[in-house]
Order: C-alpha cells, then structure tokens, then sequence
C-alpha cells in the first residue's frame, strides 16, 4: 500500500486518543485549535496542529502538534503538561475511532519543550511542549 | 528584565573515516554557512511590514515598525563534543511569543513562526547544494561516494530541532 486509503483528521484523533486514555483526568477540558469563547482560566489543553509532512511511499502522515497547557496557577498548568506528557510517551502505539474510521497513532516523540510561559496579553499561565506522531489508517504489520 | 533566549540548533554527524579526519572543517564551514543562510530568512519573514495583527500595516495601528527584531537576529557557532552547532537567535522576548503564539484578550490564537520555518526552508532549497560546494573545497580528493554520503547525511538532517533556553529567572521559573 502506497498511500493513506482515506483522509485523516489528525486533529480529530490527537484530541480522541487523549480523552481515550486511561490515565486522562477528565476534569482538564481539551480543546483543539481555538479558545472557546469566553473560556475562563481552568485546568485546560488547547491543541494547535503544526503540519507536518506526507510520506508518499508509506501510508501514514507525519504531524506535529502544539499542545498548550493551561491551568488558575504556573503549578497546576505544569501538571496538566504533565499529565500529556504521560499520555503521550507512556502509550505509544495506539489507535482511535473517530468519523472516518480507525487511526493508528505511533512513535509520538517530543520535538520541543516544555516552556514555561505567561500570556502576555492576559497573564494566563502556560506551559506548552510539541509533539510528532505518526497517523495512518492502515495497520502495519 | 527577564530574558529568554531562543536557540535553533544545526547538527550535521558524520561516520565516515575520510570525513571524520577532515570532517572537522567542512562541519564547521557548514553549520557557520547554514546558519547565516536560516538567519537571513528569518529576517525576510519579520522584515518592516510583514508580521500579524496588531501591526503597524494594519489600518489604524498607531504602532510603528522598526524593524527590531529583524536587527537583533543573530548567529554563533560553536562546538559540544564532537558536534558542530550552528544557533540562529533573539533575545527579544517578544520574538518568542510571535514563534510560539499566544492567545489576544479577545481570545483569539495568533501564531507567527518565522524561524523554524526560515530553517526547514534552508534545509529544502539549500542545504545540499551548500554541503556539495564545501564537500568539493575540503575533499577534493575524495571519491563519489564520500561525497554524495555527506550530502545525503545533510539532506536527511537526523536531528533539526529547536530549543528554547531560559537564560535568566522568568517569573520565579528557571530551567
């Protein structure tokens, strides 16, 4: 097989498989690409996708993925990082269901972070650290 | 005031033996060339008038463009163990946030990443051509196989990463 048979949406399935994950907290909200509106400071992640690249003779894409965590203080944003970082390393080879199907995540590694931030227009603290996966909705065997 | 310092690092490995014994000056040479050629494109991409909102193109901004950060862009390299590195940095704070983003008080998420994206292109367009022509003035003896060795090496970087080092305290915050 040459190339992914279908579409995936990467953002879809980053967000899936965290809430799928055993050691997920459910009380941290996850939101992908954009802030809620009138969202209020909370234990919360905000997943922003970086691209990535296409491989054409394999079927799975290359994607990165910014994942913003925040929390009401710099302590409890740094446990919501690290509540991703165990989500991210400690399980990685998986797969999700989203709309259009079945999606294998593997070899998620970390590109960058994690840095520690205040937002600057509202103080908000941030952590935030970046991640590769791989995607594919074909199984390797 | 607190400072951050953000550092792109180039890293080119070689395992060849003829490459290792002058690999040492091409490395150099590479990573002193690559890294001026990313700087450069970082500087298109935060040139006078190119940026998001709230900018001094927009209509209206009553904010005016310098061109700071595009000045303070700056390279070094250097050597840890036996890799050469190339860094392309600011210290401007504010050209962190414009790399990573940050979210507005109208809660909007703005991005502006103008350096990892001035790297991946060098390394596109760039680098091959760029390790070939040092190839040729520090192996000109070498055969065909060092040659398109190195250039495949620096053609599939193994590592091209960026690093956000915090060089002072920043809000009670080090690392």
């Amino acid at each position: 097989m040459a190339s992914l048979t279908s579409t995936i949406d990467t953002t879809q399935a980053m967000v899936t498989y965290l809430y799928n994950h055993a050691s997920w907290d459910s009380t941290v909200h996850i939101h992908a690409t954009e802030i809620p509106a009138n969202f209020t400071l909370r234990k919360a992640v905000l997943i922003l996708p970086d691209g990535g690249e296409t491989d054409y003779s394999l079927p799975r894409v290359n994607e990165g993925f910014s994942f913003w965590a925040y929390g009401t203080t710099m302590v409890e944003a740094k446990a919501v990082n690290d509540l991703i970082y165990d989500c991210m390393i400690k399980s990685p080879e998986t797969s999700v269901t989203i709309d259009s199907g079945t999606v294998y995540i593997n070899n998620i590694r970390r590109s960058l972070g994690p840095v520690p931030l205040r937002e600057p227009d509202t103080d908000w603290p941030r952590w935030m650290t970046t991640y590769f996966a791989y995607f594919s909705d074909y199984a390797a065997t | 005031m607190a400072e951050i310092r953000k550092t792109d690092t180039l890293y080119f490995e070689s395992y060849i033996p003829e490459a290792i014994s002058a690999g040492g000056y091409f490395s150099e040479s590479l990573v002193e060339v690559l890294s001026k050629l990313v700087s450069n494109e970082a500087k298109k991409n935060v040139g006078i008038g190119k940026g998001p909102g709230p900018h001094p193109h927009r209509v209206g901004s009553k904010h005016i463009d310098y061109g700071k950060l595009r000045d303070d862009i700056t390279t070094s390299q250097g050597r840890e163990g036996s890799t050469y590195v190339g860094t392309v940095y600011t210290t401007l704070l504010y050209g962190m946030y414009l790399e990573m983003g940050w979210v507005t008080k109208k809660q909007n998420v703005v991005r502006y990443p103008w350096l990892i994206p001035a790297a991946f292109v060098v390394w596109k367009e760039d680098s091959e051509k760029v390790a070939r022509d040092i190839a040729k003035h520090y192996f000109p003896e070498s055969d065909l196989s060092i040659k398109s060795s190195l250039t495949a090496n620096v053609k599939h970087p193994k590592r091209l990463t960026g690093t956000w080092k915090l060089q002072k305290t920043y809000r009670g915050y080090t690392r």
